[in-house]
Formats: C-alpha cells, structure tokens, sequence
C-alpha cells in the first residue's frame, strides 16, 4: 500500500508529498476534455434547479489532479455556490464520504468516478461517473455467441445502449442490459430505491445468460465475479481493446473458502466500519447479535483506510471482519496477519452452514440472511478446525455467569490478580495480555526477574513523534 | 470358540493377574491374521455364533480382498491352563482360567500407525516371522516400536509348513534357518531395548519363548511340549530338557548319552537334539502323508498318541497331514500356554510402563494407580484411536483403562491432547454413555470395566479427535501421546464432484481424520482440501473410504504431491534490515542453519521449549556445541511454538527490547508456515537479531509496526543465506530373488533412489535398501513390479529429511524449478524473490 511506503512527516516542508508520484495518475485533462468528461454542464444545471448552495465535489485519488480545473469550471457558471472539494476519503473512495462533507455543511455532495453507487442517509449525492473512450464496434465484434447481460463499469456506461444495440444487431442472442437506478440527484429517504445496478431477465434465471463486463479489471469485476452465478463472465477492457473469459471465480472462492475456514475458529472477532453507505449501522448491530448468540467476543474498529498496521496492532483480534460497501469489502492480500472476511462470510463461519458457493454482499439481503441463521446451539462440543485439522475448542469470553463460579472456588483471601480480572472482566484483551511476556513497567504480580525499580518522574520528551526535539537525528 | 456370557466375561475382568493384554504383530504377508483366526478358533469368546469365518479380525470388505489388514482389530480369548502348566504362572492367585486380548495389527507400513495405537494398550507381542524371508525391516520396525513402549516380544516363527513341503530344507538347515531368525530378532531386541525397567528381553526357544508351527494347518510347538513330553521318558527334569532340546546338544541314540558336540570321539555322527526330538517326528509325518504311505501315517499317530476319528482316517495328503499336526501340536495349545507364561499381567507390566505412560509427577495418587493397576484408585484411560460404529458418524472410543473403574454414566474428564494441567484448554467434563466389550466385528455392552482391561466407550468421540486420556482426577496429567513411526509425508487435493456435497465433503474429511491415526485433513490457504497420509496405498485406502464411508458423496481427486520444507545452508550473507511500516523502527538480523542433529532432537521433543530455559541452555551447549548465554536467550521456537526454527536475541543492551519479544515472537510464528521460496514450512532455521533501533514513544512500536517488520526481516534473512528446499525421503526395503535385482537398480536410477545396502539373506533371496524420494516414489510399487516380473515388493517408510542443495534464488538452479512449480500450483507469483525484495537500505 502507498500510504504505508510513504508517510507524509507531520514536521517536513511537505515536499516528499509534493513529489510523491500518485497512485496510477492519468495525465490531466484540458480544459475541453472536462467539460465532456465531467459533465460540467449537466452538473451546473443539477445545482441550479435543486438550488444548492454549498456543495462538496468529492474525488478519488486517481482523479485528483483535474479537482481544480473541474472547481474553476463549475465557479465560472455558479458565482454564488460555495464549492470545496473533497480528497483523501477517509474509507473506500467508490463510497460518498458524507461526514468529511458535512464538516463543510454541504447540502450536496457530488461524486466523481467510480462508485459503488451505495445510498448516502443524510445528504443528497449526484454521482458523475465520467466518460471514457470505447470503441464499441470492437467489443460488439470480438463477443462470442449467447445469451448476455451487459454489464459496464461506470466511466462506459453511457455507452451500454450503443454495446447492446450492436450486439442485437449482430444477433449473438438474447441481449439485456443492465442500468443504474440513478437519474439525477439523490435525495436521502425521497425514495426507496435499490442501489448499484439492476437489470431485468424477463423471468429467466441468470444462470442461462453470459456476461459481459466493459471496464478495466476492478473491484467491480471482481464482485460480478463472486455473487453473479451465470454461465460465463466475459470482460472487455476499452484501454487494451482486448475480450477475455474470466476463470479465477473459483479459485479465488477457494482463497475466500479458506478465510472462512480461518474465521471459523476465531474466537474474538474485530467489526471493522468501512463504510457510511445507509444500513451499515444496521448491519453493524445485527453483525454484533450474530457474534452475541454464537458467544464470541467482539470489538468494533474504525480505523479508516485498512493496512497492515492498523490492524497488526490488535494480535488479541483472531479474525476481522469489515463491513463495508459490496464493491469494498473483499480484502484478498495475504499480508495481513489475521484474515479479513466480509459479514456474510462471517455468518457462514459462525453458523454450522457450509458454503454453496452463493455470494451476498447486499446489506439488505444479508440482515434477512443473519435474522434467518441459527448459530450453533451446543457450542460446547469441540468443532473440527480444518486449518489446523484438529478439534478446537470454543473459547467463551463472557462477562455474565463467571462471577459466581469465582465465589465458589475461591476462599482464599488473595488471589491471583490478574487471572481474577480476567476472568471478572470476561474481556479478550485482558487474557491476552496475560499470554504476553511483557506486560508493561510495574505491572502487578510481575514476577520478571529484571523488574526494575520504579523511576522517579523526569521531564518527557517535546515536540511530536516523528522526531522530538532533545532526540538525535540520524 | 468358547462361549460366555457377558457377565461371565465380566469376571474374568477382575481377575487382573490373569489377563494377558497383547498385539501381534510382524511383517506384511508373514501370517498374523491367519495365526490371530486359528488361536480365535480355539479360544475365542463369542457371544454369537461366527465361527468358521475366515480371517475373523479383518472385519472390512477390502481388508478380505486385498487379504491385507488395515485397521488393528482386539478380540478377546478365554485359555484354561492345566495344574503343570500353571506351575510356570509366577502369579497364581485367579485359579487357571485366563482372559486374553488380542489385537491383531496391520503389517504394511503404510498403517504402521495402527500398529503404534495397538501397541500402546497392550503389555506383551507376539512376533510373527516367516521362516523363509526372514526377519524383514517392518519386524524390526514394530519390534522397535514395541520395545520403546515397553512392551515384552515373544516370537512365533510361521510358515514352517513351506519350508517342508516347497522348500525341502533337511532338518539341520531348518535349525539353522530357526536359530539365524531367532538371532536377527534379538540383534533387534538387544539393541532397542530398556534393560534397566524390564531386563533382558531376549527370545530364546530354550526359554520357550520362541514357538514354531504352521498358522495355516493350525499347528505350532514351544520345546516346552516336546520337554514335557520326553522328560517323563527320559526322567530328566522339563526345564532342564527345555535346554537340552536347543543349540549345540546332541543325542546319541545308540549310546544314549547327551554331549554338546556333533560327533564323538570316535567320528560318529550325532543328531542334534532339537532336529531328533522336535523335528524328526514332524519330518516323519510330513515324509509319509505327503508321499502317499497312509498307513505308515496313521501308525505314527498312533505312536503319538494322536486319536483319529474315522472320518478322519478316511482323508488323505494334506488333508490329512493338517488333521494329524493338529491334532499332535495344536497351534492355540503352544501358543496359549506361551502368552499366559510369558507375557506379563496388566499389573506387572503398569508397575514399569507407568513412568513412561505418565507425563505427571511420579509420586501422585494417579501415578500410583497405575503402577498398582488399581481398581479403586482415579480413572486413569488412555483413548488409542477410534472406531467407527454402524451408526454413521460416530464413534467408539477405543482404550485400555489403566487405573481405576469405568463405567456407563461416569462424569469424566477428557482430556486432550493439548491439555495443560491446570487449565480448561482441551478440556472437557462429560458423562460417558455407555462401556462396550470390542470383539471383532460385534460388541456387547458392560456395566462398567476395571483397570488392567480394554474397552469401548461410548459418547466421548465429540471430545476427542484422535486420542486422549479420560480421568477422574482433577489433578491428573496426561497419559504421554504416542510417537507415530510414519508421518503423514504424501498429500492429495480432493474435491466434490457436484459442489452442492461440499458439506458432506467437510464432515467426511473430520470423520476421516478420527478413524485413522495418522492420517490429517485440512485445507491449504489456495482453498483445496487436502489428505495427507503415509505412502500411496494409505492414501488410496483412506480416500476410498472417504468417499463410500465417511462423505458418502462423488470425489475427485488431484495428482499426489509432497510436502517440502524450506531451509537455509549457510549464513545470510549479509547482516538483513527491514524497518518498520512507519520507518521508525529497525530490525537487523542474519538466518544461520541449526544442523540436522538439532532440528531432529527438537522435533523429537528432546529440545523442548517448555523445558526450563537454563536446562535446556546448558544441554544445547552440551550436546549441540551451542554458546550458553545465546541458548538462554532463544526468544521462541516456531512453527507453533515448537518448532525447529529459533528466534536468537543476540542484541546487545537495546533498551525496551522485552517490549517488542512478543511482537517479534507473533511475527515469526505468523511466517514459519510459509517460507520466502516456496510457501512451504520452515525447518531447521536460526533467526538471530542482531540489533534493533526503536522509537523512543511506545505507541510507534507497537505489534503493528514491529510485526510487518519481522516478517519482511525474517525472509530477507532467509532469502540471503542460500536457501533451498528439503525434500522428504522414504527408505525402502524390496525382498527379491536375484534375478530381479538388475531391474531394482535399473528403477531406482530413474527415481533418483540410492541403493546403499543389499544382503544375501535367505537361501537366494536378496534384500535391498534404499533411499527414495516421495516425489518419485508415486507408482514406484507397480513400476517395479513391472520391471521384476511381479517377484519384487517394496516397503516404503518415511526416513528423513533430505536437503535438496543448491540456492533456491538462482534461477540456473534445480531447487529453483522446484519452487517454481511449487509457487506455480499454489496460484503464486512463480518467481522466487531475492533477498531485496525484502531488505531495506539504511
């Protein structure tokens, strides 16, 4: 991750940000490329009949370079609008980051580039996806024969109804196009509207049907290509002008099976919050009775951007699980020291149910999924772990129940501090800190042998992290 | 067959010093199973009629097929000895009835597994050797195992009946042939076993320890019969006889004076005693049945006193032959009496197994219950494996209690095998449902099951995968877990055919892994379900049982492959450095090899990390050249906290270093499963920091920072210190005729095998050892079979770990393909990092 490779010094006079090179930039647009790529016309007139007068244009990294030239053409046509832009979402910049937006007290926030299309609860949003080059002819050609959906990332979009038409014509089957359910500006609560894209198959299952992605390969592909269960999924990237079979569903599925697996014995679970999408509180407190009933414990995180880091900094967590929006949520890098798994695959690791292969990113469909999923009743017999193929047995950190078992055991009275918090407390951290060989300077009952004496008060140091001031520079 | 009732069994239970708990065990092939039916025939306890059914103890369809055993069966037999007999009994306070239990093992190495769980509820083995090939390497193996279990050999040399009839020794090379297998065997035994705990365990047929017979006619002689026979003749004392009958004494008949040398003064030949009085009889009715002289026959049985009935008169050759051996040397008799005399009671053979069978103080009251075999003291029950029930899923608990009661409804705690004292890890209290009596193929329920015996337990198969031990104590330890002679070296990736099944796949993959106890499943981190086992035919038996047994659902399988480790050979060529995620912290640090000699002595538990750290300092520096204060400060062991791979602060006054151990300890462990090369597990690894810069504030050096840190230091170490791959390597024994040897070496060489010893060892029969990759090694039994013409069979057991050499980085190298296709299969980048990947510039 760039963000881990190079951090901004608090202290330093911002050139290394300056000549940082950003994450696969593209050359900046001119003047005329924006005005079509960005919609600037169709925004303006966006602004002026919802009459909105502060209004937060948010971008993602790769389209920040144009954020001035895009705020200069937008000023020119709207004197009286305050404009601001956003950058550096603090989560998935395919979400609308709506609390860095009302920090502004925008009454509007404007989207830009690729987008998960997930509901905002407080502000209204009005999502630019972009316009890039494509040329369809070439894709319609290279399309095998079959029954298709189309399906196109953002930025193609509005080209889909010249892909389809084409391929119609070209007669290589049924021909359905998918959509997204969003004209013009939505307004939160307005109207109950299903996000991201929706498509009809006129009665048939999707099963029956090829498709075909028009994009780069992306988080979307990726997401297509786990929770669509149809024959073949077909990508067409514009930029290589090339048409290729997808085949690493099933191995990735395999790779994701394997968390699942991992998440399974994990007996403390950390929620992580990766989205402001509407519903993720919902999915949040359900996540939490789901952990409650399987007798887990849990802590919620936010923590922003995810890296390593972050989150190697809690070794008591067994397995995280973040709730973020669909296009977000699959984290598949192996550097992480404890597996990240999204809710539903956290609700196939606590219930008894295996896995058929069904994908459900949907917050929607997965609070019914959870409401509907009985954990594992008698959790005091051992489950077979199959990571490390042996019984495993439930942990239970549990503060209810375990005060009384301390009355009745104990008679004695001191008793072992640390071990009575623990188990008083029923918290995970604690435990863990006992399993721990260093437990912090004149920690109680430390029996270390190199226990030094308790130091008298010095002055700390000054100034921040990075370097304080009395430290050498090296 | 004797039959009982269960309660008349129960009693029988009681009676401790009349109870003979037993395996037998020996070399595919040489006969035990066929011995184990002829002596059940006799003196099997049955509560239903089954007798007549061949191979009683090979209750599975495959197991009658193939005619190879492949899991370890108990039946239990009832033997009255008579008032002579029992003067040999050195306990005789249960009168002369003897309860014995016999377990019958499995002989192909591939199960050796079941052998080892066997063994480990029984106090005595009978040895099985076939008289023509001889001792083999899997009877030494399970005679070493057997001996490290403390267990008392008693051996029966099998198939005496081809050595007369095929191979027509004369009587003085069938001696020699005898006492050459009896010498093989003590060879083994002298070198493997405690003389201190058990004295001297040598066979010896003088002794009576050593029986002779045919398991397939059902015949079978200790000296001690023909010495009771002839010591009334000759009004020589039996034990006194029993001497006379074996080595250098001869008989001369005209004379009728015993001397020890084969010809007298004046150069006539004598007979050896053994070949004049035991053999020479046998040779007799061998000469005359087989050669049609019927009548010379039946009037040589009725100078033995063998009464034919007339049916039996009416039968002929070896119909015959099998009736009259029978009938003058039945095999149960001989090897009844030789089990009920020489093997030990549960009480004799607790009070010196318990220090070995305990891992808890030697002085508590559950130790002293098992070394007293006591009824009344806390349960003490070791789980040896598990054995399915009819009733899909479950299992029978299979175990021999040791000290203490067992009965239906007890509360007990079961205790697995990573159970710490003290704690509630591996823990569970439950009640047991019901005891069962485990007789072959059925079982019957009993009340309750007293110390010294063997049983079925019902309702702690949900608690146990394996193994365990069950007690009543709650300041018990653990019964010490058995040490397996096979590892499970040979994977397989199976899947569902349709992925609907995928549920019955995973529950069939955890029934699978509790039926057998070598076997393991789990799943790789690419996703698939992988089966590890012992050689091919483990595999090919556990996955055919996967799929009609325990998933019951359609399977297809991958190609085998094979687990290898990575390793490093020298020191990393430069001092390593990685920093932290935030740039505040540093690392540095060098790989080194520990040497082979150290990773076996950890793996062996030798070196253990729980051991005081002191201790073990002063061992390592003893034993493996190690300097004392580096040995004191080995930070943690990995993989698993117990690995062969060190972590070595070899820092020198860095301050709130005790901060980051934990953190530098997660790091490794959280690596060691996965190498830098090739993903594989590392193995005989030395991690030694050299120095560390940390920031001055606690909270930029935390695990977060000091963890992606260690990582990153530990592969560029690795990667920089010539690493390369280990390869598990099989020893393989063929026993061949020598016209088959040219093809042996010619298969070999293509198989990267390495001959390194070949032995006459039998009248024109060879034997032949050496090493052979696993990763050659799939269908090496068929391509050898080919190119001997059917005469060559291999036995393959994993030996060791072999370094594959060479500099897995360099991409001219062998090991470097190796990893390639490794890094390939698991759907990695395939090329191998250099160390700068992961090195970092001050």
């Amino acid at each position: 991750m760039s963000d881990l490779k190079a951090p901004v010094a608090v202290d330093s006079d911002g050139s290394e940000a300056i000549q940082r090179t950003g994450v696969d930039s593209r050359p900046a647009a001119t003047r005329e490329e924006a005005l079509e790529l960005y919609e600037i016309q169709h925004t303006v007139d966006m602004i002026r009949s919802g009459g909105y007068t502060r209004v937060a244009l948010q971008f993602p990294d790769e389209l920040l370079a144009d954020s001035s030239l895009v705020s200069t053409l937008l000023q020119n046509s709207l004197p009286d609008v305050c404009l601001c832009t956003l950058a550096d979402t603090s989560l998935g910049s395919c979400c609308v980051d709506e609390v860095a937006a009302s920090h502004n007290g925008a009454d509007l926030i404007v989207h830009y580039g690729r987008t998960c299309l997930s509901l905002t609860s407080r502000i209204p949003v009005f999502y630019v996806f972009g316009r890039e080059p494509i040329d369809t002819m070439d894709c319609v050609e290279k399309m095998p024969k079959g029954d298709v959906l189309v399906v196109c990332d953002a930025p193609y979009m509005y080209k889909i109804g010249e892909i389809a038409g084409g391929l119609r014509r070209r007669g290589v089957g049924s021909v359905v196009e998918s959509r997204f359910d969003v004209p013009g500006v939505y307004v939160p609560g307005a109207e109950k509207r299903r996000p991201g894209r929706v498509w009809d198959l006129e009665g048939r299952p999707l099963s029956e049907y090829n498709i075909l992605f028009v994009g780069q390969e992306s988080l979307t592909l990726t997401n297509i290509l786990l929770t669509q269960r149809c024959r073949t999924v077909f990508s067409y990237d514009p930029l290589k002008r090339v048409l290729r079979e997808e085949t690493m569903a099933n191995r990735h599925l395999a790779r994701r099976y394997h968390m699942v697996q991992r998440a399974r014995d994990a007996d403390t679970i950390g929620i992580i919050v990766g989205t402001q999408a509407t519903g993720y509180l919902g999915l949040i407190e359900a996540l939490k009775t789901l952990l409650r009933r399987a007798r887990k414990k849990f802590y919620v995180f936010t923590v922003g951007k995810l890296n390593v880091a972050k989150l190697a900094n809690f070794p008591e967590i067994n397995a995280y699980v973040l709730v973020a929006c669909p296009e977000n949520s699959i984290v598949d890098s192996k550097e992480f020291f404890a597996p990240v798994v999204t809710p539903y695959e956290l609700l196939l690791a606590v219930s008894q149910r295996e896995w058929s292969g069904d994908y459900v990113t949907d917050f929607g469909a997965l609070l019914s999924e959870i409401e509907n999923t009985s954990v594992v009743e008698d959790d005091d017999v051992p489950h077979y772990s199959l990571i490390t193929g042996k019984l495993m047995q439930r942990r239970h950190v549990d503060a209810q129940g375990s005060g009384g078992e301390r009355e009745e055991e104990s008679t004695s009275l001191v008793v072992g501090v640390d071990r009575e918090i623990v188990r008083y407390l029923g918290s995970a951290g604690a435990e863990y800190l006992l399993s721990r060989s260093f437990r912090g300077l004149g920690h109680d009952g430390a029996e270390e042998e190199e226990q030094t004496e308790p130091m008298v008060a010095v002055e700390g140091k000054s100034g921040i992290a990075r370097a304080y001031a009395r430290e050498p520079r090296d | 067959m004797v039959n009982f009732t269960v309660d008349q069994i129960r009693d029988l239970m009681d009676k401790v010093s009349n109870i003979r708990n037993m395996s037998v065990i020996a070399h595919v092939d040489h006969g035990k199973s066929t011995l184990t039916d002829s002596l059940v025939a006799k003196a099997g306890i049955i509560s239903s009629a089954k007798a007549g059914e061949a191979r009683f103890t090979d209750t599975r369809a495959d197991e009658q097929e193939r005619g190879i055993t492949i899991k370890s069966t108990a039946i239990s037999m009832y033997f009255e000895l008579n008032d002579d007999q029992m003067e040999d009994i050195p306990v005789k306070d249960n009168g002369n009835g003897f309860l014995i239990n016999l377990i019958d093992s499995p002989g192909h190495v591939d199960f050796s597994s079941e052998v080892t769980a066997a063994l480990r509820v029984t106090d005595g083995a009978l040895v099985v050797v076939d008289t023509i090939s001889g001792v083999s390497v899997q009877t030494e193996t399970v005679l070493r195992q057997a001996l490290s279990e403390l267990i008392k050999p008693v051996v029966m040399i099998n198939k005496v009946d081809r050595a007369l009839l095929e191979t027509k020794l004369t009587q003085e090379v069938l001696y020699q042939n005898f006492a050459r297998v009896v010498e093989n065997v003590n060879v083994s035994i002298s070198t493997h076993q405690d003389e201190k705990t058990m004295g001297n365990l040598m066979v010896s047929p003088e002794l009576g320890t050593v029986a002779f017979g045919s398991a397939l006619h059902g015949w079978a002689f200790t000296l001690r019969q023909f010495a009771v026979r002839y010591s009334k003749k000759f009004g020589i004392d039996r034990n006194k006889m029993m001497k006379k009958l074996w080595g250098e004494n001869y008989f001369n008949a005209k004379t009728k004076k015993w001397s020890t040398k084969s010809a007298d003064d004046s150069g006539d030949k004598k007979d050896r005693a053994f070949n004049m009085f035991a053999l020479d009889p046998i040779y007799k009715i061998f000469d005359s049945t087989m050669n049609g002289r019927k009548d010379e026959a039946l009037a040589l049985a009725t100078k033995l006193d063998i009464a034919l009935t007339s049916e039996e008169r009416d039968t002929a050759d070896k119909a015959l032959l099998k009736v009259i051996m029978r009938k003058f040397l039945p095999a149960a008799e001989a090897l009844m009496e030789m089990i009920c005399i020489h093997l030990p009671s549960p009480k004799k053979a607790q009070a010196y197994r318990c220090d070995l069978l305990y891992e808890g103080p030697k002085d508590d009251e559950n130790a002293t219950g098992i070394r007293n075999c006591d009824p009344k003291a806390p349960l003490m029950l070791y789980v040896s494996k598990m054995v399915p029930t009819s009733d899909k899923g479950r299992f029978y608990a299979f175990g021999r209690v040791f000290s203490g009661t067992v009965a239906s409804g007890l509360k007990v705690r079961i205790q697995g095998p990573d159970y710490v004292p003290g704690t509630k890890k591996d823990l569970h209290v439950k009640n047991i449902q019901r005891t069962v009596l485990m007789m072959g193929r059925s079982t019957d329920p009993i009340d309750d099951c007293p110390a010294g015996n063997i049983v079925g337990l019902v309702g702690v198969d949900q608690y146990l995968l394996k193994s365990g031990t069950l007690t009543t104590s709650e300041t018990a330890h653990n019964m010490k877990v058995m040490k397996f002679s096979v590892s499970p070296v040979m994977q397989v990736a199976v899947d569902v055919k349709n992925h609907q099944d995928l549920p019955k796949l995973i529950e069939g993959l955890k029934r699978l892994s509790k039926s057998d106890p070598c076997i393991q499943t789990f799943t790789s981190p690419s996703g698939e379900h992988i089966v590890a086992g012992a050689g091919e035919l483990h595999l090919e038996i556990c996955l055919f049982d996967l799929e009609n047994d325990h998933a019951q659902v359609p399977i297809k399988t991958g190609e085998p492959v094979v687990g290898y480790c990575e390793t490093v050979q020298a020191t990393s060529s430069l001092t390593c450095l990685s920093k932290s995620p935030n740039k505040h912290n540093r690392i540095f640090m060098q790989a080194a090899p520990i040497g082979d000699d150290l990773t076996k002595a950890i793996e062996e538990k030798e070196i253990n990390p729980r051991d005081d750290f002191k201790e073990r300092a002063r061992r390592m520096a003893d034993d493996f050249e190690w300097d004392v204060n580096e040995a004191r400060k080995i930070w943690c062991f990995a993989p698993d906290g117990e690995g062969p791979n060190l972590l070595v602060d070899n820092t020198k006054g860095v301050q709130y270093l005790n901060e980051i151990k934990d953190s530098c300890c997660n790091g490794l462990q959280a690596v060691a499963h996965d190498g830098p090369c090739a993903n594989e597990q590392m193995r005989g690894c030395r991690f030694n920091i050299m120095d560390v810069v940390l920031h001055a504030d606690s909270i930029h050096r935390g695990a977060g920072q000091v963890m992606p840190a260690m990582r990153a230091v530990v592969y560029a170490s690795m990667l920089s210190a010539k690493p390369t791959l280990q390869e598990p390597v099989y020893l393989v024994d063929v026993q061949c005729p020598e016209s088959a040897i040219g093809g042996i070496y010619s298969v070999f060489n293509r198989r990267r095998g390495q001959v390194f010893e070949e032995n006459m060892h039998s009248s024109s029969m060879y034997n032949v050892k050496a090493y052979l990759p696993v990763a050659e090694s799939f269908g090496f039994t068929t391509d050898l079979r080919s190119a001997t013409a059917g005469q060559a069979f291999p036995q393959m057991v994993f030996d060791h770990w072999s370094t594959m050499g060479g500099d897995a980085t360099d991409p001219a190298d062998k090991v470097n393909a190796v990893c390639r296709a490794i890094r390939k299969r698991k759907g990695e980048d395939e090329n191998v990092p250099t160390y700068d990947k992961y090195h970092e510039r001050l």
